[in-house]
C-alpha cells in the first residue's frame, strides 16, 4: 500500500463523480446543454483511465500489463473527443475541421492498436521493470520493442494541442470581458496540463522523477478546471434565476404602481395571450367593465355582457390590429353585473414574436366613457333638433352630416342629401357664382355670414325657392377643413315683414289723412285760385263776345289762361289724392329738391296765412335717391308743419327754412329750420317715439310715422336746437347708387 | 253819391297770384273799366294816390304784407277808396277781422262775375255791366 494506492482511486472517484453530476443536469435540462453530455464523457473517461493506470501499475505479468495498455487507449480517445467537443461546444472556439482531425487520428490510433503488436505503445512487452517511487513501493513499468505507430498517438496528441493553441489565440482575439477571461482560463489551463503531462513522462523516462509512468493527474487537473467552468455555468444560471425573480417582483411592484396610478385615472389594464387565450384584467379594469366585487375576471362572460353589434365592432377591431399595424383603439358598451350599460374605450397593442411575426400577446387598457358618449348624444340631439337647418360641408363642396330641420327645409331624405354637392341647394340661376364663392371661401375661410347685404334664396328638392339667412363656420378637422353652415329659413320672417310693411303703410296713410284734414283750409284755397282764374277768364270771355265787334283776342287768352288753369286745379286734386291714396309704398328714384318743392306747393297758403315766410336754400345737383315720393312729401310736410306750431307764439319774423344738400357717399340731407321755441333737451331723443308730443294739442303720432318712414327708406333722421331759437331736424337717404341698375 | 265818368275809375286788383289777379283784370276790362293789377300789397301801396276814384279787389293771403294790412294802411291813411276783400279762405273770423278793417264787402273766391260787378257797383256807386 502506497500513495499511488490511495490517490490514483481518489481521482477516478472525484471524476466519476463529476461526471455523473453533469450527465445529470444534462439529463434534466431536457437534454439541451451538450456540453455537460461531452464533460460527462470525458469524466468517465478520466476515471477510466485512474483504474487502468492502478492496474498497470500493479500488474503481476508483461502479458497482463500489454493487455490493460490495449483497452486503455479506448477511454483515452474518448476523452479526447470530449475535451475538443467541450471546447467547441462550451465556449464555441476552435476550428471545427482540427477539432475533427484530432478526433480522428486518436479513434484511428485504435486501428493499429487492436491490429498491431500487443498494443499502440508496443510490438512486444519483453518484462515489467519494478520501479521505485517517492515515499517507498514500488510501480511497475514496462520494457519491450516500442510499436512504431506510437508515432501517430503522439501526432494525435500533438494536434490536440495545435487545437487548443489555435481556440486560445482566436478565443483571446474574437472575444471580450468575462467570456475572454473563459477561454484563457480553461485553454490554458488545458494546454498546462498537456505539457504538464509531456513533461512528466520525459522526467520520469530521464530517472529524474521518482513516479510512475501516467497522464492521468494532468487530465484530472484538465477535469478540474472544466468542472469549475461548467459549475460556474450552474452558478451564473442560478445568479440568473434570482436576478429573474427580482426583476419579476420589480415588474410586479411596477405593474402594482402603475394600476395604482392608473386605478385613480379609472383606466384598467388588461392583456391577453393570444394563443393560449388566457387573458388577465386589473382590478380596476374590472371595475371598469362593470364586474361585480366578488367576481372573477371570465373572457366568456365578458363577451356575454358586449352587445351582439358591439362584439363584432370590438373583434374586427382586434382581428384588424392582428393582421395590421398592430394596435386597435374602439369604443363597444358592456352591460355590468348591476344591469348598467356602460361605454368603454379600449386600447391595445398586439406583441409579435420578433422573426415569425405571430402574435403572442395583446395587452392595453379600458376606461369608461359613458359621460363622454352621453355628452357626444346631447350635443348629437342638440345638432339634430337644432331649430336651425345645419349641413356640414367638406373642402370638395360635398354635404357630410345633415340635421333633420334641414331634411324638412329641403325636402330631401338624409340618404338623398349625404354627400350631394352642396351647390344643388342653391337655385339655378347663382349656381356658377356660387362654385366660385365657395372656392373663394375654402381659400379664406372665416366665420361670417353669407352673401352679406343680399338676399339669399335656397332650392328644395322640388324645386321651390325659399328665402335664407346663411351663417358659416370653418371647422378644422383631421379630414382637413368642413365648413358647418346654419340655414335659417326666413320665409315666415319675410311674410311678417310685409305684413308689418302694409301695417306701417296703413299708419303712413293714417297720419296722412289727419294732416289733409289739418291743411283743408290751405288746400281749399290751392283749389280755390285756379278755379277763380276759370270762372273770371271764362265770364270776361263771354262779355268780350257780346261786344259787337266781339273782341276775340281777349277770348281767346281767356281761353289759353282757362285752359292752364284748369291744369292747375288738376294738378292740386291730383297732389292731393295721392296723399290720400292708400297704396302700398312705390318706391322710385326722385329729385329731393322736387320733392320739397312738392310741398311748398301743397303748404304755401297755410304758410303764408300764419305769416311765415319759407326760405329755400336747396342744393344744385343733389344725387337722386331711391323712394316714395308720397311718403317723403309727408314727413316733410309733417316737419314743417311741426316748425310752423312751434313758431305760433312768435310775432313776428316767422321763418322756415328748408335745406338740401348732398350727403357724405352719394345720400342726401334735408333740415327743416323754424325759429320757435325749440326742443327741451331731454326731449330731443324722446319726440321721435310715438305719443310724445311737444305740442298742446296733436296725439304726437306725426314724428313717429316720420321715423318709420325713414327707416323704410334706410335713412336716418334727428333734431338738434339752433345756436340762436328754435330747432331743426334733419333727415338723411342713401343715395341709389348702390342700385345702379334700378329704373 | 254824384255821378262820376266811368273811363277815369279805375279797379285796384291786389293778388299775388298771376293768374287769379289776370282773371279779374280781363272780367273788369270786358265791362270796359279800367283794371289795374298789382302783384303785392307792397306795390299797391307804393301807387296809391289820395283821391283817385274807383275800388279796390284786395286778397288776403299774400306774402310778407297781406291783405289785412292793407286794410290797416287804407285805414290809417283816411283812405276813401272803398276795399272789396276776395279771398278763398271764408270763416267768420275772417269776415269779422275784414269788416272791422273796413273793408266794404267780403266775397269768397271763386267769385261770380255778376256778383262783383255788382259788389263794385254797390260799392262805389257805378252801373257796371248793367
Amino acid at each position: 500500500m502506497n500513495w499511488i494506492d490511495i490517490l490514483w482511486p481518489m481521482m477516478g472517484a472525484a471524476s466519476l463523480t463529476l461526471a455523473l453530476i453533469h450527465l445529470l443536469v444534462w439529463f434534466k435540462q431536457q437534454r439541451q446543454q451538450t456540453a455537460h453530455l461531452m464533460f460527462a464523457v470525458t469524466g468517465i473517461s478520466v476515471a477510466a483511465l485512474a483504474i487502468f493506470e492502478l492496474l498497470m501499475m500493479t500488474a503481476p505479468t508483461p502479458e497482463r500489463y500489454g493487455v490493460l495498455l490495449r483497452w486503455v487507449h479506448v477511454p483515452f480517445a474518448l476523452m479526447m473527443i470530449g475535451i475538443v467537443a467541450f471546447v467547441r461546444l462550451n465556449l464555441q472556439v476552435g476550428r471545427l475541421w482540427l477539432g475533427v482531425l484530432v478526433c480522428v487520428a486518436r479513434l484511428a490510433c485504435l486501428v493499429p492498436d487492436f491490429l498491431t503488436g500487443e498494443n499502440l505503445n508496443f510490438i512486444h512487452i519483453t518484462s515489467l521493470r519494478q520501479v521505485p517511487i517517492w515515499g517507498g513501493g514500488f510501480v511497475a513499468a514496462p520494457v519491450g520493442v516500442p510499436n512504431p505507430w506510437m508515432a501517430l498517438g503522439q501526432a494525435s496528441v500533438v494536434l490536440l494541442l495545435v487545437f487548443l493553441v489555435d481556440a486560445l489565440v482566436s478565443g483571446i482575439r474574437r472575444t471580450t470581458g468575462e467570456y475572454r477571461r473563459r477561454v484563457i482560463l480553461i485553454c490554458g489551463s488545458m494546454i498546462g496540463f498537456l505539457l504538464l503531462s509531456a513533461a512528466w513522462s520525459v522526467a520520469v523516462v530521464s530517472g529524474t522523477l521518482h513516479a510512475p509512468l501516467t497522464v492521468n493527474p494532468a487530465f484530472t487537473g484538465v477535469l478540474l478546471v472544466m468542472s469549475y467552468e461548467l459549475g460556474g455555468d450552474i452558478l451564473r444560471a442560478v445568479q440568473l434565476a434570482k436576478n429573474l425573480s427580482a426583476s419579476e417582483a420589480h415588474l410586479r411592484d411596477t405593474e402594482q404602481r402603475m394600476d395604482m396610478a392608473v386605478r385613480g385615472a379609472g383606466v384598467g389594464l388588461w392583456s391577453s395571450d393570444i394563443a393560449q387565450e388566457d387573458s388577465w384584467v386589473s382590478e380596476t379594469g374590472l371595475k371598469v367593465l362593470g364586474f361585480g366585487p366578488d367576481e372573477k375576471w371570465d373572457r366568456d362572460r365578458f363577451y356575454e355582457r358586449v352587445p351582439p353589434a358591439d362584439r363584432k365592432t370590438l373583434e374586427s377591431a382586434i382581428a384588424s390590429a392582428i393582421e395590421g399595424h398592430g394596435e386597435f383603439n374602439t369604443e363597444y358598451r358592456i352591460v355590468g353585473s348591476d344591469r348598467r350599460t356602460r361605454w368603454i374605450m379600449v386600447r391595445g397593442q398586439v406583441e409579435f414574436d420578433a422573426t415569425t411575426r405571430t402574435p403572442l400577446r395583446m395587452r392595453g387598457i379600458v376606461s369608461e366613457i359613458t359621460e363622454r358618449r352621453q355628452a357626444e348624444e346631447r350635443l348629437r340631439l342638440v345638432v339634430e333638433m337644432s331649430p336651425t337647418a345645419l349641413l356640414m360641408v367638406d373642402g370638395q363642396g360635398l354635404i357630410t352630416l345633415v340635421n333633420r330641420q334641414a331634411e324638412i327645409v329641403f325636402g330631401y331624405a338624409r340618404e338623398e342629401i349625404a354627400g350631394m354637392s352642396v351647390d344643388a341647394l342653391v337655385p339655378h340661376r347663382y349656381r356658377e357664382r356660387h362654385g366660385d364663392d365657395r372656392a373663394a371661401y375654402i381659400a379664406h375661410a372665416a366665420g361670417r355670414g353669407m352673401g352679406v347685404g343680399r338676399e339669399l334664396f335656397a332650392r328644395r328638392k322640388d324645386g321651390s325657392e325659399l328665402p335664407v339667412e346663411i351663417a358659416l363656420s370653418p371647422i378644422h378637422g383631421d379630414t382637413g377643413l368642413s365648413v358647418l353652415v346654419s340655414i335659417l329659413d326666413i320665409s315666415e320672417r319675410k311674410r311678417a315683414e310685409r305684413e308689418s310693411a302694409i301695417q306701417r303703410d296703413e299708419l303712413a296713410h293714417l297720419s296722412r289723412v289727419v294732416l289733409l284734414a289739418e291743411l283743408s283750409g290751405s288746400l281749399a284755397h290751392e283749389l280755390n285760385q285756379p278755379l277763380t282764374a276759370i270762372l273770371s277768364n271764362a265770364q270776361a270771355a263771354i262779355r268780350f263776345l257780346a261786344h259787337s265787334p266781339p273782341n276775340l283776342d281777349e277770348v281767346r287768352d281767356s281761353l289759353t289762361n282757362i285752359v292752364e288753369n284748369d291744369k292747375r286745379a288738376g294738378e292740386v286734386i291730383r297732389r292731393l289724392r295721392a296723399m290720400l291714396r292708400k297704396d302700398r309704398a312705390d318706391h322710385r328714384r326722385l329729385d329731393m329738391n322736387d320733392v320739397v318743392l312738392d310741398v311748398l306747393r301743397i303748404i304755401r297758403s297755410d304758410l303764408l296765412n300764419r305769416n311765415v315766410d319759407v326760405v329755400l336754400d336747396l342744393g344744385s345737383n343733389l344725387p337722386p335717391i331711391e323712394g316714395d315720393r308720397v311718403q317723403l312729401q309727408q314727413v316733410l310736410l309733417n316737419l314743417v308743419m311741426n316748425g310752423t306750431d312751434a313758431m305760433a307764439d312768435v310775432s313776428a319774423g316767422r321763418k322756415i327754412t328748408l335745406h338740401t344738400h348732398t350727403a357724405d357717399a352719394g345720400g342726401v340731407q334735408v333740415s327743416v329750420t323754424d325759429v320757435g321755441r325749440g326742443i327741451p333737451e331731454e326731449d330731443i331723443e324722446r319726440i321721435f317715439s310715438p305719443f310724445v308730443t311737444t305740442k298742446a294739442s296733436g296725439i304726437g303720432l306725426g314724428l313717429a310715422v316720420c321715423v318709420s318712414i325713414i327707416h323704410t327708406h334706410r335713412g336716418t333722421i334727428w333734431a338738434t336746437n339752433n345756436d340762436a331759437r328754435g330747432a331743426t331736424v334733419h333727415f338723411r337717404l342713401l343715395g341709389d347708387a348702390s342700385h345702379p341698375s334700378s329704373q | 253819391m254824384s255821378k262820376v265818368d266811368e273811363r277815369s275809375l279805375a279797379i285796384y286788383i291786389v293778388d299775388d297770384d298771376d293768374d287769379v289777379r289776370f282773371g279779374f283784370a280781363r272780367l273788369i276790362r270786358s265791362v270796359g273799366i279800367n283794371a289795374r293789377p298789382y302783384a303785392s300789397a307792397e306795390c299797391f301801396l307804393d301807387e296809391l294816390v289820395d283821391g283817385e276814384q274807383g275800388c279796390v279787389l284786395l286778397d288776403l293771403t299774400m306774402p310778407r304784407v297781406t291783405g289785412h294790412h292793407v286794410l290797416a294802411r287804407l285805414k290809417q291813411l283816411g283812405s276813401r277808396l272803398p276795399v272789396i276783400v276776395v279771398s278763398a279762405r271764408d270763416d267768420e273770423m275772417t269776415r269779422a277781422m275784414v269788416r272791422d278793417l273796413g273793408a266794404k264787402m267780403f266775397l269768397r273766391k271763386p267769385v261770380d262775375d255778376q256778383a262783383l260787378l255788382d259788389a263794385i257797383n254797390w260799392a262805389t256807386g257805378f252801373s257796371l255791366g248793367r
